[in-house]
């Protein structure tokens, strides 16, 4: 009998370790258009989810920000200005692909003086405690394999006082809208994702990971496991997405 | 609706985009708006429940809808006091519904530089249809702006004497008038016999030594 731990790559079950390995092969596939493909897919409504995300960060002047699966640097650009000279803004992601893109893009903008690009693991951050003022994970948190594990490392590397903002996909609280949005998710988007990237499996794994991933109450209590306080989360374009935000007190 | 974040959004970024369009055609009120940089005014709505914040930046305007911050200025109230007293703009703020906390002498400063807000309509017109046809295009719409705003001013003058004179759906301002007058005398009348009333209970009470 498989003594195999198991996890979930979208509607797939995989064995734990091959996780990252084959999230890993989605992110190198669509790095090169990630960024066209979101405008696409969201009609550009991810700048208005993503806008609200920095609106609650509430970062300022001097902050150290750490932004995790920040790819393609959407975030960590508007941080990057918050944050001015004397702050600091870090953008992790675990994919070198993505990471690539992410640093040219910023580059080619002149937006790099204040951000440095670290190639980690959310599970395993490589920093100090107590470090950074603000951490937040956009659409990066349903792709980790352990995610009771990257809380943790969050948690660690976060000062007191700091602020957890988790953008993600999520449950939409209107039975109607959902099952527009599973038609949108599993025929739309693959079709899409074909067209443009030339890649239609790596979508049909964006909507399944998106199914598989804990609803909004769960991911809460999650946060709230890991040890963060305060935890809140903020329904946007009704549920579809939600930004979860916590404290480490 | 509106507590949908991304709705709220859209609504600051479409909010953000035209005050920023308009002051790229008012440099006087631009760098007027500049001597208050790092001001920042909060617009909360009771309802519907929303708030957007207003922060002074150099050159340009921001837009957000949340923050844990307090604001320089925060002015609260129905939707429908605020747009009550934009209709009313020439009256204070005491007249409206509208709650207002913070530094009322930034609120007057910028109340005072919004109403000389003189946005040269013209450059962006001949941006789009070149200098002659531009300017030709402003003109007319100059005119027809002017135009338009006589015949309101107009319109608001002669609509009472209209009503009560030519209708007749409603009262002349002297028939009001008389009527009140009317109404105000029933009403003494009333007080004096009630007053009359009173005495004469008194008078008619066990423990007066007039009555039997």
């Amino acid at each position: 009998m498989s003594d195999e731990k198991t996890t979930d790559f979208g509607y797939e079950k995989v064995k734990t370790e091959e996780k990252a390995q084959r999230v890993a092969g989605v992110f190198h596939s669509v790095a090169a258009k990630y960024d066209v493909m979101n405008d696409l897919m969201s009609a550009g409504i991810h700048r208005l989810w993503k806008r609200y995300t920095i609106e609650l960060s509430g970062v300022r002047k001097g902050d150290r920000v750490l932004d995790i699966a920040g790819g393609t640097g959407d975030l960590s650009a508007k941080f990057a200005n918050l944050v001015g000279p004397t702050g600091q803004v870090v953008l992790a992601d675990i994919n070198a692909s993505m990471l690539n893109v992410g640093r040219d893009k910023l580059m080619d903008n002149a937006v790099s003086g204040n951000i440095d690009f670290v190639q980690a693991d959310a599970q395993y951050l490589p920093f100090p405690d107590n470090y950074f003022d603000c951490i937040t994970i956009a659409f990066g948190l349903r792709n980790v394999t352990d995610k009771n594990k990257a809380l943790a490392s969050m948690l660690r590397v976060l000062k007191p006082g700091g602020r957890l903002l988790v953008l993600e996909f999520s449950k939409p609280t209107n039975a109607l809208l959902e099952k527009a949005y599973d038609a949108y998710s599993f025929g739309f988007l693959p079709f899409i994702g074909k067209l443009v990237a030339n890649d239609a499996k790596s979508y049909r794994y964006l909507a399944e990971s998106i199914r598989m991933h804990p609803d909004q109450e769960t991911l809460k209590s999650m946060m709230s496991d890991a040890g963060f306080s305060e935890c809140k989360f903020y329904n946007m374009s009704g549920g579809i997405v939600a930004l979860h935000k916590g404290t480490k007190i | 609706m509106l507590d949908d974040p991304t709705l709220l959004s859209g609504v600051a970024v479409a909010l953000e985009k035209a005050i920023n369009s308009a002051l790229c055609y008012d440099p006087g009120t631009r760098s007027k708006l500049n001597e208050l940089e790092g001001c920042s005014l909060k617009i909360h709505c009771l309802a519907p429940e929303f708030s957007l914040l207003f922060y002074l930046r150099r050159d340009h305007i921001e837009v957000g809808t949340y923050s844990e911050a307090v604001a320089d200025i925060e002015i609260s109230g129905k939707l429908v006091d605020f747009l009550q007293a934009i209709e009313n703009g020439k009256h204070s703020y005491a007249e409206s519904r509208l709650t207002i906390s913070g530094k009322i002498s930034r609120l007057n400063d910028l109340k005072t530089i919004f109403s000389q807000l003189d946005i040269d309509w013209e450059e962006p017109l001949t941006e789009l249809f070149g200098t002659l046809s531009g300017h030709a295009l402003a003109e007319g719409l100059r005119g027809s702006w002017q135009w338009a705003n006589q015949q309101k001013s107009q319109f608001e003058k002669l609509l009472s004497p209209y009503l009560s004179e030519e209708l007749r759906i409603l009262p002349a301002r002297t028939e009001l008038n008389a009527f009140y007058n009317k109404v105000d005398e029933f009403r003494s009348r009333v007080e004096r016999s009630a007053a009359r009333i009173a005495r004469l209970e008194k008078a008619l009470t066990p423990s007066n030594p007039n009555c039997n």
